[in-house]
């Protein structure tokens, strides 16, 4: 999410379940699972239709921290799902 | 279920609540038209929600060419995800299932019935998640308070439990979860007519309750512990037995994530020595873990 406009959207192969505030995220075609705790859950539910800045302060809101951090964690957490090829740009 | 070649009607048949209409049945042979009456359920009135449409499987009348003379039945069949569509291919046989349309076509190059019987299991598969219920890999008992599922990994135990169980059972390979809204999960077992290495049984018509979904793993000493609804969730993905379409998946997801909300489950370490019944009834009878 370099340009803060910029949507990354899930993979069309994903399918996935929000449980208990968590999220469970599968992979169809390898069958593999990836859980997300609370905060991991919250951003994947608001990538496609928010940009980070919007999803930044919403973490910042939910979890009581600066906006500063939600962002560097945001940045980081987006990193890690585009390297394990979760994502892809709209 | 009559073979077709006898019948005026189409041919129809009931699988874990889904209605199958086979188009035009005198195409069945009589070899199929003995394994549509293996696979035949007894109906379960209770609990029917409103019908969905019956899937609708065209018997192609054109042979299908194999690919290969000699292909041996045993050959495994890929199943495929392409374009929306749901195709099983096989040396002998080729099916493509639309499970939005709840419609399919079967070419087949043999007059056995494993073509049939596998097409079925697969539109089975696709179609369950989107009438609320899933296919599960697992072995399914009748206990006193209700149905038990026990699923796990191959060597996990599944058939020999079931060799072992004091009560009825529906399946050793695949049982179906339909939802029922008189049960306390709101949930009921139903068996599929599917066997694995146990053979074919003489399984209870209808459904009965859910009472627990238990995750096997062979070993000492005995064990129960209960699995959180996330951990219940991601150990049942790999026997929940969907096509890999996006789109059946979601569908599937969603009942299972509504499923272990609601219904208990837990991890069994066992073995064949110590058998489990006694802590089973327990945890049916609400004295088990919590």
């Amino acid at each position: 999410m370099d340009d803060p406009k910029r949507r990354p959207r899930p993979s069309p192969r994903l399918a996935w379940q929000m449980i208990d505030g968590e999220a469970v995220i599968l992979d169809v075609a390898s069958a593999r699972t990836l859980g997300l705790n609370p905060a991991g859950a919250l951003i994947w539910t608001l990538l496609p239709d928010h940009d980070e800045l919007e999803i930044a302060a919403a973490l910042a809101r939910r979890f009581a921290v600066d906006v500063e951090a939600a962002l560097g964690d945001l940045r980081e957490f987006v990193g890690d799902l585009r390297a394990r090829g979760l994502l892809e740009e709209a | 279920v009559t073979p077709a070649a006898e019948r005026k009607e189409p041919a129809l048949l009931e699988l874990a609540r889904v209605r199958f209409v086979f188009e035009p049945a005198d195409r069945l042979t009589a070899e199929e038209g003995r394994a549509l009456d293996r696979l035949a359920v007894g109906g379960d009135e209770r609990d029917r929600r409103e019908e969905s449409s019956p899937f609708r499987l065209q018997i192609v009348g054109e042979p299908w060419a194999p690919r290969q003379r000699d292909a041996a039945p045993g050959h495994t069949a890929e199943v495929e995800w392409e374009g929306g569509l749901v195709h099983v291919r096989h040396p002998t046989f080729l099916a493509v299932i639309d499970p939005s349309e709840r419609t399919g076509r079967l070419w087949r190059g043999t007059r056995e019935a494993y073509p049939l019987e596998i097409t079925l299991r697969v539109a089975l598969s696709s179609c369950l998640p989107f009438d609320g219920g899933l296919p599960i890999h697992a072995a399914g008992l009748v206990a006193e308070a209700g149905g038990l599922v026990f699923f796990g990994p191959s060597g996990a135990g599944k058939s020999t439990l079931a060799g072992l169980s004091p009560w009825p059972v529906l399946s050793d390979e695949l049982v179906a979860v339909v939802p029922s809204p008189s049960s306390p999960t709101g949930f009921a077992l139903v068996k599929t007519g599917f066997w694995g290495t146990l053979g074919e049984g003489n399984p209870p018509a209808g459904a009965c309750p859910l009472a627990a979904i238990v995750e096997l793993d062979k070993g000492r000493p005995f064990a129960l512990e209960r699995l959180s609804p996330t951990t219940a969730l991601r150990r049942l993905i790999p026997s929940v037995l969907v096509p890999s379409g996006p789109p059946v998946w979601e569908a599937a997801l969603a009942v299972l994530g509504r499923a272990v909300a609601r219904v208990p489950a837990y991890r069994m370490t066992w073995s064949p020595d110590e058998p489990p019944w006694a802590a089973l009834r327990e945890l049916q009878s609400g004295t088990g873990p919590p």
